[in-house]
């Protein structure tokens, strides 16, 4: 089914990023008015394109009429609709949020938050593994300048790094597309993950390792994960949502594209890999590291921001731990906790801004007092910590529980994920409930002033713990997202299919 | 009918919310409803036994959610004297928050912690007990340290220990769900002992998971010093439900799981070592129970701290409890769980009179109170029987429990476990005499020459302990009876007793005539003062300056008061072979802080470090695909 | 002199190499982006390397071409080419920005070293 709206998802926010720079010159109003509308038409466009994959299944969307394998190809999967939905949710919190910030530079960052609008929408939708080079740059490049915004030291050093790591990132992922390209003579993912067995092992291991160190440097695994220390405690608050938040779904759905869709193999119930070293023993270390490293990190922090950072680091890695078990359990313990992530986040993010309003430091003490000087974003703080750790019956609990089920399954190396599981969440009930205790103290000598809250802040704050609510009082709506998603992602020849329509290359 | 009891706890809770806050001791009002409304149906099933009810929740994701109770002769038991006895305390907290402006959340949270109470000992398998669990921790959580900035310290300990232990509980629960695919605590133990003989290393590791999750709630070493500290701190009627139930959480732990576990491994000794007619496991076990016990009594000889000496005491019991129950026998299990009962019963009676002391006097450095005997006699009467209890002397409760500990000792051929008792319940005397002397006896200090005894309603629970006190120690067979029934569950010879005699394998003992000797002899003492001549009543100081001015010679009440360093030659004894446990936690913090600090550092200290960083991990990931090649 | 494809994949290893040891060792931030670029181009002579067949012709149509059978076609692959363009300009970019948060960077230290660019107070 030739289906164009998803084309018009990519194409509508870059057009206005142009126009809104020119727009934007002879009134900032105007620019604001064009990134809200833009996200709206996107939300809007996002329901009416997930309604239609809901009925007719995978949607190609060919570009020039050139016919999949050669050509520029979209492909809407169910996976990738309702992660784009999940994101541009969080990308209107944190767009409103700007909007009601005054700055004299807001035709300019509109500008580049459409970019980034753009580049997020089209890293999970494109079908060509170039494509994606590209919209990963564009990605990188909005991130850096939404992180240096802040004309602070350390917002322009945390920039300053991703920005090195991510260009030597992307300089791997292109040697790993040349090899693939001399070796394959396509681009089409569905294409590369069709003939990747035919490729010889030294090939193999040469291009999956490429990948895997370029994409590594996007996903803030340890030790890739140095630019987050400087780049979230420097940057803005909507920055700070759009990283955590549309940073992880990104990375995430780059890491389901490729290492489970080209490289592994689905069989029923899980994914394996036909490269001569055991990959999920590699991921296993990696991830498992990563959260322990961020976690410590996390732990000996004394910045409200640069906790919540490391803590974010954490968990995406820990969504990561879960996918590569490449258990059907593990996916969609992974969907889980990436759906409480990305939603508690934010709103960490959002209610610890409101919280230390008017502090002169950042830092853990800001948060003492906190509940008589407002209550509302304490409690909506609650609720995000709860929603973090995996308090009963939010999406976080069930996806560690199935993670937890998944480690068990069979009793082998991957049974130290649940010591991993075990150790993180403990470390990280302590930094939150440390932080939730603070909010409570009294300090009877001062007195207390009520912060005044943006409406803005209120309605966002309010949306996301709704959302965070209505999965959790709904779980067999989750269960039937979940794992819907999860057969997309096992589908792997029904992601072949769409594209390629015969299943085959015809030789063309 | 248990799921209607916990909701209601819930509704209650939150309708005690909306009490304002003058009428506060409200809250505490219908929190001893709730709590007697709970007693009335624990008794109504008394005989109810292996009565289950289940609540379908979800089932998502393949697997079902259910909440499983299930009434058992050790989980009736334990919850019918945990409630007794926090309904006791709750009538104690009406008093103490008339007035006062309490905070608005112990109460509330008290609810959540009875309610999991409950839960924790109806549950019928590892997922409810679990979720019960949580809820427990998390509540005292925010009853210990109600926002006090002060109180987080101590706290941290208590946090930080029962999360990484209930967290262990729960990786040895996963193992169990992958092997058996099922929460059910009997499949469970079944299972690990057929592990025994397949795969040593993981069914040992796997019980050692468990040992963890409940030796750290019930304080055993090495987790043994978080109680020291959050007694302390903790509001201090809680102190008393902290010390009096809290603790026996874990103990019921070990009694639900480990137990029947050891007693299988006991009866089919295929491939484990067998030592002294127990498995080695609880052999070890119950040696870290003595080791506890003696340790505990040596850091509550050296405490100044009233409700700290009162915490290691708690510490030292559980050791004695432990000890007794890994035993194994039917004598030792028996008593184990008497001496958590009369544990129970004794430390709340202790912990609520230092809690109408601090009422009073606002104090809790022992050698700044003394001398309040005669102004609280009520409150000096239950300490003191509360510590005769302790010490174990005839005829209160706590000599028939330690009475029947040894038997199980001696009878099982144990004598060195005998001796480390031994030696720390003789060490109880000294602390906790001590005690008495430093707060009841002694010099009374002059600013509390107005102190009154604590308004009547705090009396009622205090004259209820001491009666209590004294009639399990006369008649034991009040509470051996339903041990008894507990040990018939664990397929165990029941103990030879009736209302007032206990038997053992080597002696036996009429405790009503032990208290009638006792009594007689009390009797004649207080015939004999009586008859005596008249006395007259001399004030102290004018005994020490005979007859002169004390003023004159600078002397005041509180320097005759010997309190302060009371042991010190004693504690000069064990310097050298102190070890500061306290320390070794905080040097532990120190260092992962200090791990965490360096990896932070190392990523935010410049740009140049993280290219090195980066290129060390790419080296490593293409180093791994070349070696494993 | 012919170079063969595998001649040129070795001389870009080498320069990538080059790129990466520069952007070890230098503490000059100005000299780290020029390494960073150093490696770009290394990529971009790796890339159009992949296209390249030993001895063939330019791929444009000319009125002398001659249009034989698909498997013995002898003109080299223009998507690589395509490919590098794309790349060069994405270079460009990132290389801009960067120059621009150093500029920034400057302004605020009144130094290029990276190693005096450290704030303690600032974690």
């Amino acid at each position: 089914m030739n289906y164009n709206l998803p084309v018009l998802l990519i194409a509508i926010p870059i057009l206005f990023s142009f126009l809104s720079l020119i727009l934007g010159s002879f009134n900032k109003i105007l620019s604001k008015i064009i990134l809200i509308s833009v996200i709206i038409f996107n939300i809007i466009s996002g329901i009416c394109i997930y309604n239609s994959v809901l009925k007719n299944g995978n949607i190609l969307t060919v570009i020039g009429n050139y016919l999949p394998p050669f050509g520029i190809n979209l492909i809407s999967t169910y996976t990738s609709i309702s992660f784009l939905i999940l994101l541009y949710i969080v990308f209107l919190v944190a767009s409103l949020i700007f909007v009601s910030k005054n700055d004299d530079r807001a035709d300019k960052i509109s500008s580049v938050l459409l970019l980034y609008l753009a580049s997020s929408t089209g890293i999970l939708l494109t079908g060509d593994i170039f494509n994606l080079f590209v919209f990963i740059e564009i990605f990188s490049i909005s991130n850096i300048i939404l992180i240096s915004i802040k004309d602070k030291k350390l917002s322009i050093k945390g920039s300053l790094k991703y920005l090195i790591i991510t260009s030597i990132g992307a300089s791997l992922y292109l040697f790993g597309i040349g090899f693939l390209y001399g070796i394959l003579g396509t681009l089409n993912l569905s294409e590369i993950s069709l003939n990747f067995d035919n490729i010889s092992y030294f090939s193999k291991v040469f291009i999956f390792l490429f990948f895997l160190g370029s994409i590594m440097a996007e996903l803030e695994v340890f030790p890739f994960n140095f630019w987050i220390s400087d780049s979230y405690a420097g940057s803005k608050n909507y920055v700070n949502i759009l990283l955590s938040g549309l940073s992880s779904i990104v990375a995430l759905y780059i890491f389901i594209r490729l290492f489970l869709t080209v490289f592994g193999y689905p069989t029923f119930i899980s994914f394996s890999y036909s490269l001569p070293f055991n990959v999920k023993t590699l991921f296993l270390t990696i991830f498992g590291l990563s959260v322990i490293v961020n976690e410590l990190a996390a732990l000996s922090s004394k910045n409200v921001k640069r906790i919540l950072g490391f803590s974010s680091a954490s968990s995406l890695s820990l969504i990561l731990l879960s996918l590569s078990t490449g258990l059907k359990n593990g996916v969609m313990a992974a969907m889980l906790i990436a759906i409480s992530v990305i939603i508690s986040k934010p709103l960490l993010f959002l209610s610890s801004h409101q919280i230390m309003k008017g502090k002169g430091e950042k830092n853990l003490n800001s948060f003492i007092d906190g509940f008589r000087r407002n209550p509302l974003f304490s409690i909506l703080f609650i609720i995000g910590v709860f929603t973090l750790v995996g308090f009963p019956l939010t999406p976080s609990f069930w996806g560690k529980f199935l993670l937890f089920i998944s480690a068990t399954e069979k009793i082998s190396y991957t049974t130290l994920i649940l010591v991993i599981v075990v150790f993180s969440i403990t470390i990280e009930l302590f930094y939150y409930f440390r932080l939730m205790h603070k909010l409570f103290i009294k300090d009877e000598n001062i007195k207390v002033e009520k912060t005044k809250n943006n409406f803005v802040y209120i309605f966002s704050g309010i949306l996301l713990a709704s959302i965070i609510i209505f999965f959790s009082v709904k779980p067999y709506f989750t269960q039937n997202i979940v794992e819907k998603t999860t057969e997309d992602i096992f589908d792997k020849s029904g992601y072949i299919k769409s594209c390629l329509k015969s299943g085959e290359i015809d030789d063309r | 009918m248990i799921g209607k009891i916990l909701l209601s706890g819930v509704l209650i809770s939150f309708l005690s919310m909306f009490v304002r806050k003058r009428y506060n001791y409200f809250r505490w009002i219908l929190f001893s409803i709730y709590l007697l409304l709970t007693l009335y149906f624990l008794f109504l099933w008394r005989n109810s036994f292996y009565y289950n009810e289940s609540y379908n929740f979800l089932s998502l994701y393949g697997l079902n959610f259910s909440l499983n109770f299930k009434i058992t002769p050790l989980g009736w038991l334990f919850s019918f004297f945990t409630i007794f006895l926090t309904f006791l305390i709750s009538i104690f907290s009406i008093q103490k928050n008339i007035g006062e402006d309490s905070e608005k959340l112990i109460s509330f949270f008290w609810f959540y912690l009875i309610v999991s109470n409950i839960g924790i000992f109806f549950a019928d398998d590892f997922l409810t007990l679990f979720i019960f669990w949580e809820l427990m921790t998390f509540s005292s959580f925010f009853v210990i340290s109600p926002g006090w900035i002060k109180s987080f310290r101590a706290v941290n300990y208590y946090f930080v220990l029962s999360t990484l232990g209930a967290f262990f509980m729960l990786l040895g629960i996963g193992f169990l769900y992958g092997g058996t695919k099922s929460f059910s605590i009997e499949s469970g133990y079944t299972y690990l002992f057929t592990l025994f003989s397949i795969n040593p290393l993981l069914s040992v590791f796997i019980t050692i998971t468990f040992i963890l999750g409940f030796f750290t709630k019930s304080a055993l070493i090495p987790f043994h010093i978080w109680p020291a500290q959050a007694h302390a701190e903790a509001p201090d009627d809680f102190s008393a439900f902290l010390s009096g139930i809290m603790i026996k959480y874990g103990l019921f732990g070990n009694l639900l799981f480990l137990v029947p576990l050891f007693l299988l491994i006991k009866n089919y000794p295929s491939t484990q070592i067998i030592t002294n007619g127990i498995p080695l496991f609880s052999h070890i076990l119950s040696w870290v129970g003595a080791i506890t016990s003696v340790i505990a009594t040596f850091l509550a000889i050296e405490s100044n701290d009233m409700k700290k000496l009162a915490a290691w005491s708690t510490v030292a019991n559980i050791g004695y409890a432990t000890t007794s129950i890994f035993i194994l026998s039917s004598y030792g299990i028996a008593g184990g769980i008497f001496q958590i009962i009369t544990h129970a019963i004794f430390k709340t009676a202790i912990f609520l009179a230092l809690a109408a002391v601090k009422y009073r006097t606002h104090e809790r450095e022992m050698h700044k109170l003394g001398g309040l005997a005669y102004k609280m006699p009520v409150t000096f009467l239950t300490f003191l029987l509360g510590i005769i209890a302790a010490a174990g002397i005839p005829p209160m409760n706590g000599y028939a429990s330690k009475w029947f500990i040894y038997q199980a000792l001696l009878s099982g051929h144990f004598p060195f476990l005998t001796i480390a008792i031994f030696l720390s319940s003789t060490g109880a005397f000294m602390y906790l005499f001590r005690a008495l002397h430093s707060i009841f006896l002694g010099q009374l200090p002059e600013k509390f020459d107005d102190v009154k005894e604590v308004p009547f309603l705090m009396q009622i629970p205090m004259y209820i302990l001491m009666a209590l006190m004294l009639l399990t120690g006369v008649f034991p067979g009040i509470i051996l009876k339903p041990i008894n029934s507990v040990l018939i569950s664990f397929n165990l010879q029941p103990v030879k007793v009736t209302y007032n005699t206990m038997f053992s394998t080597l002696s036996s003992v009429d405790s009503l005539k032990v208290f009638l000797t006792f009594s007689g002899s009390f009797a004649f003492a207080f015939i004999l003062y009586l008859i005596g001549k008249p006395r007259k009543h001399v004030e102290p100081l004018d005994n020490y300056t005979a007859g002169q001015d004390p003023k004159e010679f600078g002397l005041t009440r509180e320097l005759y008061h010997f309190a302060l360093k009371f042991y010190e030659p004693f504690e000069h004894m064990f310097d050298s072979y102190r070890t500061n446990t306290k320390e070794f936690y905080d040097s532990f913090e120190r260092k992962v802080n200090e791990f965490g600090n360096f990896i932070k550092e190392s990523y935010s200290k410049n740009i140049r470090y993280s290219s090195y960083i980066f290129i060390f991990a790419l080296v490593l990931v293409i180093l791994y695909g070349w070696l494993v090649w | 002199m012919m170079i063969d494809n595998r001649t040129l994949y070795i001389y870009s290893f080498i320069i990538f190499l080059i790129g990466i040891y520069g952007a070890i060792t230098n503490r000059n931030l100005i000299k780290i982006l020029v390494s960073l670029s150093i490696i770009e181009t290394a990529l971009n002579i790796f890339l159009v390397s992949t296209g390249y067949i030993n001895g063939s012709n330019p791929p444009i149509l000319h009125s002398g071409m001659k249009l034989i059978s698909p498997n013995s076609i002898n003109i080299s692959d223009p998507l690589p080419h395509a490919l590098v363009l794309t790349a060069i300009v994405i270079g460009v970019g990132t290389t801009a920005i960067g120059i621009g948060l150093t500029i920034k960077l400057y302004n605020h230290y009144k130094t290029l070293n990276v190693n005096r660019m450290g704030d303690k107070d600032e974690l």
